[in-house]
């Protein structure tokens, strides 16, 4: 594993949809940097999902497709470390997979376990509650969350432990502003510590003026130039805490 | 916070029961026959190894004859001795199988009851088929009344006992096709039930033989159960079975084919477990959330 390579590279993805008789992924390319914050907006059914799911390595590629993570080439990868790479990432979406049975914390610790950090996993997980105010949560079973309150907790799970890659698919637009703002404030700390954020959407965040902006459309994916930021626009951006 | 591989097993605590006991059943039944045809032979030829032929003698036979007969005997190579039994002898034979009151009551005396050879095998009868022939053979001789040797219908039961030892092993086979089905059904529900579990450990990292692990200690441990389970009701059926034939046959059997029958199930269930959990755990068989549909749909 290269320390300075890009997290995840992704070359010519492409996915067919016969039901619609055109491709759900043409031809996407994209590189996701270390420390980079890179924003992807489209409409429903654009493919944001299916690109999510690649990257975050939540799903294989389809054949064909060369999918480099941290300067390794996946195709060529054994099982076994195909699965340590996804230790490198943390990913949520709008309907994420939590332990219903078990508490608020206990999902958060998860990510520690696997990667064989357990020491510090109970402090991290209650400085990460307590900075986004999600503290009364901390023992709550999660069936008993609410919908809005489920996604807040899988974007926390996805960020905990700092990982180097962090992909969120559209579980931010769908929060309320009391959950969104401190979850977007702990991305940018998170962003700030290394790690790479990679947001889609519908619409661009303010933070975009961070990083990199994509669009896509009809499963094309083009970057959109992102506006130079004056030192004064990017003081505002943290003090509104990320909120749109 | 994550469960241990049996937790699944406790919170269907009854379904896990159930399994056990259908799982014990496929296992059993076969088992039953086959242990009942190993278990029948056993007790046959047990009957047979302490089966000594006996010729009877005529009322007519000269001294010289029983003499000239008992040397032939004495030299055929499956005979080891040739011992004569007088009348009186047969009297208390039959006292100690009839009772002495029983014999009083037929009045039967040592003066009614025949000379006769009675013959001691050098190895078992069941071995020595020439010997059986060769006995029924001097019935046709003046000098003797009649013989006493297992006939051709303790052969046929004994081929019958192996057609049935057959069977139970053709049932066998079933048997366990149907306990791994049993137990693959149930793993892979176990599996359904902690699938958000498995989908989170693999979405950060988890290596899938970790998550193997749990369905193969599980099959491990309900092909356990249920192996014990039919091996222990195999095993008093056996004590019981054993108890019967020794009242009946006045001996006890050695039962060599019957005990690995009735241990086989206990050697069976874990074997056909561990498979059993390593197929369902393959990731082609272990549905997951964490793929979107199109991806799911192509194959990709």
């Amino acid at each position: 594993m290269r320390k300075d390579a890009p997290i995840i590279s992704c070359f010519h993805l492409d996915v067919s949809d016969p039901t619609r008789k055109r491709k759900a992924l043409d031809d996407v390319s994209i590189e996701v940097e270390r420390g980079t914050w890179i924003e992807i907006v489209g409409p429903a059914g654009c493919g944001k999902t299916l690109l999510f799911s690649v990257l975050s390595l939540r799903a294989a590629p389809p054949k064909g497709t060369r999918l480099v993570v941290a300067g390794r080439n996946l195709d060529k990868m054994p099982v076994v470390e195909i699965a340590d790479m996804r230790r490198l990432m943390g990913s949520a979406c709008t309907r994420p997979i939590l332990l219903d049975d078990r508490t608020v914390l206990e999902n958060l610790v998860v990510p520690f376990v696997v990667r064989g950090e357990p020491q510090m996993a109970l402090d991290a997980c209650e400085t990460l509650l307590e900075t986004c105010d999600l503290m009364e949560l901390r023992d709550v079973p999660v069936r008993e969350l609410s919908h809005q309150e489920r996604i807040a907790v899988g974007v926390l799970r996805a960020m905990v432990g700092r990982p180097a890659g962090i992909f969120i698919d559209s579980a931010l637009d769908t929060l309320e502003q009391r959950l969104q703002k401190p979850l977007m404030t702990e991305l940018k700390q998170c962003h700030l510590d290394g790690s790479a954020v990679v947001l889609m959407g519908y619409e661009y965040t303010e933070n975009a003026r961070r990083g990199r902006r994509f669009r896509m459309e009809l499963g094309c994916l083009t970057e959109v130039e992102t506006p130079v930021i004056v030192p004064a626009e990017i003081s505002e951006v943290s003090e509104a805490g990320g909120a749109r | 916070m994550i469960q241990p591989a049996m937790h699944a097993c406790r919170v269907y605590a009854w379904q896990t029961l159930a399994v056990v006991l259908a799982a014990a059943v496929a296992l059993l039944l076969p088992g039953f026959v086959a242990f009942s045809a190993a278990a029948a032979r056993d007790t046959a030829e047990g009957w047979l190894s302490s089966f000594n032929p006996v010729v009877y003698l005529s009322a007519g036979a000269t001294p010289a004859d029983i003499e000239a007969l008992r040397v032939e005997m004495s030299e055929w190579s499956a005979v080891e001795t040739v011992r004569v039994r007088k009348g009186a002898d047969a009297v208390k034979d039959l006292e100690t199988r009839l009772g002495v009151e029983r014999v009083r009551e037929l009045g039967v005396t040592a003066s009614m009851m025949p000379s006769s050879f009675v013959l001691v095998p050098s190895s078992p009868v069941a071995g020595h088929i020439e010997l059986v022939s060769e006995v029924s053979g001097l019935e046709a001789r003046e000098s003797v009344d009649s013989v006493s040797v297992p006939d051709a219908t303790a052969v046929r039961i004994l081929s019958i006992l192996s057609l049935l030892g057959f069977i139970g092993g053709l049932l066998g086979v079933l048997g366990l096709a149907v306990f791994a089905v049993v137990i693959s059904e149930y793993l892979i529900r176990l599996q359904r039930a902690e699938q958000a579990q498995n989908d989170v450990l693999l979405m950060f990292g988890a290596q899938g033989r970790s998550l193997r692990k749990a369905s193969i200690v599980r099959g491990v441990i309900l092909g356990l159960w249920s192996g014990g389970l039919a091996t222990i009701t195999l095993m008093v059926a056996l004590a019981i079975w054993q108890s019967v034939m020794s009242a009946v046959l006045g001996g006890s059997a050695s039962l060599v084919h019957a005990w690995p029958v009735a241990v086989m199930p206990l050697a069976f269930g874990p074997v056909i477990g561990v498979l059993a959990g390593f197929w369902v755990s393959t990731p082609e068989r272990r549905s997951t959330d964490l793929v979107p549909r199109l991806l799911t749909a192509y194959g990709v």
